[in-house]
């Protein structure tokens, strides 16, 4: 595997999706390559940061609207 | 008050989920308003990546809910809960832009353009770096994720991807969806879905990196801004 093989399944290799023998090609290239090395710890850390982001935001205005709109439901 | 539990007619779901999609079709209104209040502040995210006006992304939102409501009883589990809720969402957000669109007259943005500067598949880095990427000085790699600074430079550089990068990011990596449900829902091919993760994770770190190495803050726009003194 090259650079460009490497970094096409960067996703994959990070779920830990990969077919065993791509696994690892994956790996010898990362143990022999430092800037996919670098590079691919970058995006694990930025995956890692988007999941850590907090899902929070401003309450529904509209949220009573819901739950009669929920509870004409069953009326 | 519960009605209709157990409707031998409506589609069995099995597991946790199906015993919560009992109560919700038989009318049990603590769990509906759980489910909303677990879910709207995400159901917004996700909406606001279809419009650019509040007002819409908030009509977008609602009636999501309203089709939740309408279409409980036929909700076969063939997604979890909350993708199938996704899967909503897209549908109406993607009617009521470009409905909105038309109204003003100007096309949909379009966030699948290309752009030459970042990741092509099987082009792989070209143009991704020019020179090597260094590493993040760091005492431990995950100091990244936990300085809330770090976090918001992540939010902006998550809110100024192309909308079609920032759908697939959100939805991968902040909501946790299976990428062949993304598949599904954003009715991509897996190439496609591939490309814009890549694309948007590429982002995503340059912005990490820009804050990290050289203490930039990245403005949602395109092109980093220098600081105001």
């Amino acid at each position: 595997m090259n650079c460009k093989e490497a970094l096409d399944v960067v996703a994959e290799a990070l779920d830990e999706t990969l077919e065993e023998s791509a696994r690892r090609e994956f790996l010898e290239h990362m143990d022999r390559c430092s800037a996919c090395r670098t590079y691919v710890e970058q995006i694990r850390l930025s995956v890692q940061a988007l999941k850590r982001l907090p899902k929070s935001g401003r309450p529904n205005p509209r949220r009573a609207e819901i739950i009669e709109a929920y509870r004409k439901k069953f009326r | 008050m519960k009605r209709m539990e157990g409707n031998p007619v409506l589609p069995d779901v099995p597991g946790p989920e199906g015993a919560l999609l009992v109560k919700l079709r038989a009318g049990d209104e603590a769990a509906f308003t759980a489910l909303v209040d677990g879910l709207n502040c995400r159901l917004q995210a996700l909406a606001a990546t279809f419009t650019s006006s509040p007002a819409l992304a908030e009509d977008i939102v609602q009636e999501t809910w309203l089709g939740v409501i309408r279409g409980l009883d036929g909700f076969e589990g063939r997604s979890s809960l909350r993708t199938w809720i996704f899967s909503i969402l897209i549908r109406r957000a993607r009617t009521l832009a470009s409905r909105e669109a038309r109204r003003a007259g100007v096309a949909p943005a379009n966030g699948a353009a290309p752009d030459r500067e970042e990741w092509d598949l099987g082009r792989g880095r070209v143009g991704l770096w020019e020179a090597a990427p260094e590493p993040w000085t760091l005492d431990t790699p995950e100091q990244v994720v936990q300085g809330l600074e770090a976090l918001e430079i992540v939010r902006a550089a998550l809110d100024g991807l192309p909308e079609a990068q920032r759908q697939v990011v959100l939805l991968r990596d902040v909501e946790d969806v299976s990428p062949s449900e993304i598949c599904n829902i954003l009715d991509l091919t897996e190439t496609n879905m591939r490309v814009l993760l890549h694309r948007g994770r590429a982002r995503i770190r340059r912005a990490l990196d820009l804050y990290l190495r050289e203490g930039t803050r990245p403005s949602t726009a395109e092109t980093p801004v220098q600081e105001t003194r």
